[in-house]
């Protein structure tokens, strides 16, 4: 597993005390690290020597992170009140930058490889990039900060960046939460994340107190005084996802502040002292094991490209590290889409975001998007009430009785041949009238836009004469918790004989049922996307379809094929997800 | 039965978000936070969010009608 461990280096006596033994501790345990100077800093003498300390004596990685904007410097120059790079105007993004990229290369002889920020737009990455081709590599982004963060600190942090990966990757030059499908759509820059977060507690919860900053675990009192066991299950957690991507990626990106004594998240801030350093301490351990290679960004950023190309999916199976419940979920993403798989509602997607429109998600006051960086979902159960409205998931029915497969929790397992990687559940028993019906999922993923999907009934007791497996794709579209106009989405079905049905979203419509569809599909031009739920290759003739659009109550449209099976048979499905033009 | 409620999701004042119940592990769990446990447990772990939320409330109507049993 890569590691980096990135230190923000800020003004003021205590911060840069603490800071001192954050590196001392570092140093001790000869750990590469970078120092990432905010904006005060390169103007205040403590901080500029001491990130020359650490250069001359380690060969420390020096760089710079745009967050906050403030001191008296920067009032001087810019006379404003807005702190955060990423809601700037362009104008002022573009003085800002050179003015703190220039004073760097001022104070320290060169231009910095390495910067940092919680958001980083497409644009503003694209220029970084054009101004300063030396700078590599950047923090861009804070996977799943979105609206759950923000209810959770009293709506007063305006970060919003749900929707991309997780991990290092190649962004696009269109949009910098989607990866880029090749060299030729990169913008230059590695993209990597501000921090690893709790793969479950990313949609369950508010992923920046479950993360790799310590500091998070005591603002949400994970801790009992220097005890968190919980850290470091959640190290192990990320070292096993390197089973099915052949690497993994792990930063420690630590401010100092909560390590000094009047800081509110500690109760005694030589607990947290202890904790930082046992949490270095294990990374050094596993570092002796073979399994973590620390180096700096930019070190990172050489080696990524050398060994990963843009377009390479990344895939995660995460257990419930925090709880130790039997919740896993499973995560995947390449250049076209981001999904989430939720084995405790049987293996139903409940997270969707489909990249191929490259929606811009460029910020500041000159632009349409403002604060709103989240790119946008198909799929959110979490954001939208939960897996009942918006899901890809199966129904069983059995006369007039049935059950959906999100009735039960499972648990599953991950293969990975070649750039194919396929999620199989154990089954779930489903209790259908009084039938028993035990159905296994199996599920394909790879670089394409395409989910293929294989729901296998493996049992029913007592025996049915017919099992009817419906495949629902539910979705509808949105950024945050609340509805959008769906008017301009189209639904549509195509039968085994060439023929379309359309059905415009017009709120309450009748259900429109279809004999012998083989592609149910709706255009979302919203964002620029049209999905589609088909019947797969393999499967003879058509299937009873349906499209459904949903009420100002509940605006969800559903496409569902439905198929009559046996024990031992099962129903193949593709969710394939295409581009089209942005209304 | 009468459905549990996910003490978890009540604390953070979301409803209603119902246990499932896992036959094989003989458990109930919640499918929208990582909770899970026995049904004493959620019904133990509910009575006890319930008495810390409204605790404020129920003392002062205690005191109207009863003080000693504020101090209880």
């Amino acid at each position: 597993m890569y590691f980096n461990l990135i230190h923000k280096v800020q003004p003021g006596a205590e911060i840069i005390k603490a800071l001192k033994f954050q590196l001392a501790e570092a140093k001790r345990l000869e750990l590469r690290a970078t120092l990432l100077a905010d904006f005060a800093s390169l103007y205040d003498e403590d901080c500029i020597q001491l990130m020359r300390d650490w250069h001359a004596e380690t060969g420390g990685e020096l760089g710079i992170h745009f967050h906050p904007l403030a001191g008296a410097e920067f009032e001087r120059r810019f006379h404003s009140r807005e702190r955060a790079i990423y809601l700037h105007s362009r104008e002022r993004k573009t003085a800002i930058i050179a003015c703190f990229l220039n004073r760097f290369e001022e104070v320290f002889g060169f231009i910095p490889r390495a910067i940092g920020s919680y958001v980083l737009d497409a644009w503003t990455l694209r220029h970084i990039k054009s101004a300063y081709p030396a700078v590599k590599v950047a923090t861009t982004n804070c996977f799943e900060e979105g609206v759950k963060m923000f209810q959770g600190n009293n709506h007063n942090w305006t970060l919003f960046s749900d929707g991309g990966p997780w991990w290092p990757f190649y962004p696009s030059k269109d949009s910098a939460l989607c990866p880029a499908r090749d060299e030729a759509e990169w913008l230059g820059i590695v993209a990597l994340p501000h921090l690893n977060r709790d793969m479950i507690m990313a949609l369950a919860s508010r992923d920046d107190l479950f993360s790799s900053h310590p500091a998070g675990l005591f603002r949400t009192r994970l801790n009992e005084g220097d005890q968190c066991p919980y850290l470091f299950r959640f190290i192990d957690e990320w070292i096993t996802q390197a089973r099915w991507n052949g690497y993994s990626y792990y930063n420690v990106f630590v401010s100092s502040g909560w390590l000094t004594p009047q800081h509110w998240a500690t109760d005694d801030h030589r607990e947290a002292q202890r904790l930082y350093t046992a949490s270095l301490e294990y990374l050094a351990q596993k570092r002796a094991e073979g399994t973590v290679r620390d180096l700096t960004m930019e070190e990172f950023a050489d080696d990524f490209r050398r060994t990963v190309r843009p377009g390479q999916p990344q895939a995660c199976l995460w257990n419930d590290v925090l709880t130790g419940g039997k919740r896993q979920i499973f995560w995947f993403v390449n250049a076209e889409y981001r999904a989430a798989v939720d084995l405790n509602i049987g293996g139903t997607v409940c997270d969707l975001r489909p990249f191929g429109g490259r929606l811009n998600r460029d910020l500041g006051p000159d632009t349409p998007a403002l604060w709103n960086g989240n790119y946008p979902y198909l799929i959110s159960a979490e954001l939208r009430g939960g897996h009942e409205h918006t899901h890809l998931g199966c129904q069983v029915r059995i006369g007039t009785a049935s059950a959906w497969i999100s009735d039960r929790r499972t648990r599953a397992q991950v293969e990975q041949t070649d750039e194919r990687w396929t999620l199989t559940t154990d089954p779930v028993v489903l209790n259908v009238g009084n039938h028993r019906v035990s159905l296994v999922t199996c599920m394909t993923f790879d670089r394409s836009g395409a989910i293929r999907t294989t729901r296998q009934v493996v049992d029913c007791q007592p025996p049915a004469p017919s099992i009817t497996l419906r495949e629902s794709f539910c979705a509808t579209w949105g950024t945050i918790d609340y509805h959008e106009d769906m008017h301009g989405i189209v639904l549509s079905a195509t039968t085994t004989d060439g023929n379309t049905t359309e059905m415009p979203f017009r709120y309450d419509s009748p259900a429109r049922e279809v004999d012998r569809a083989r592609l149910l599909s709706a255009r979302v031009p919203q964002i620029g996307v049209s999905a589609s739920l088909r019947v797969a290759t393999g499967e003879a003739g058509g299937m009873r379809g349906s499209l459904r659009d949903g009420t100002l109550f509940h605006p969800y449209f559903d496409l569902s094929l439905e198929k009559e099976v046996a024990v031992g048979e099962a129903f193949n499905t593709e969710l394939v997800l295409h581009r089209q033009t942005p209304a | 039965m009468k459905p549990l409620i996910c003490p978890t999701c009540f604390a953070r004042e979301i409803d209603p978000i119902l246990l499932r119940f896992d036959e094989q592990d003989n458990e109930y769990y919640c499918t929208k936070c990582t909770w899970f446990g026995t049904e004493a447990a959620a019904q133990e772990a509910l009575r006890q969010l319930m008495f810390n939320k409204h605790r404020v409330r129920i003392v002062r109507r205690l005191a109207g009608s009863n003080p000693s049993a504020a101090e209880r």
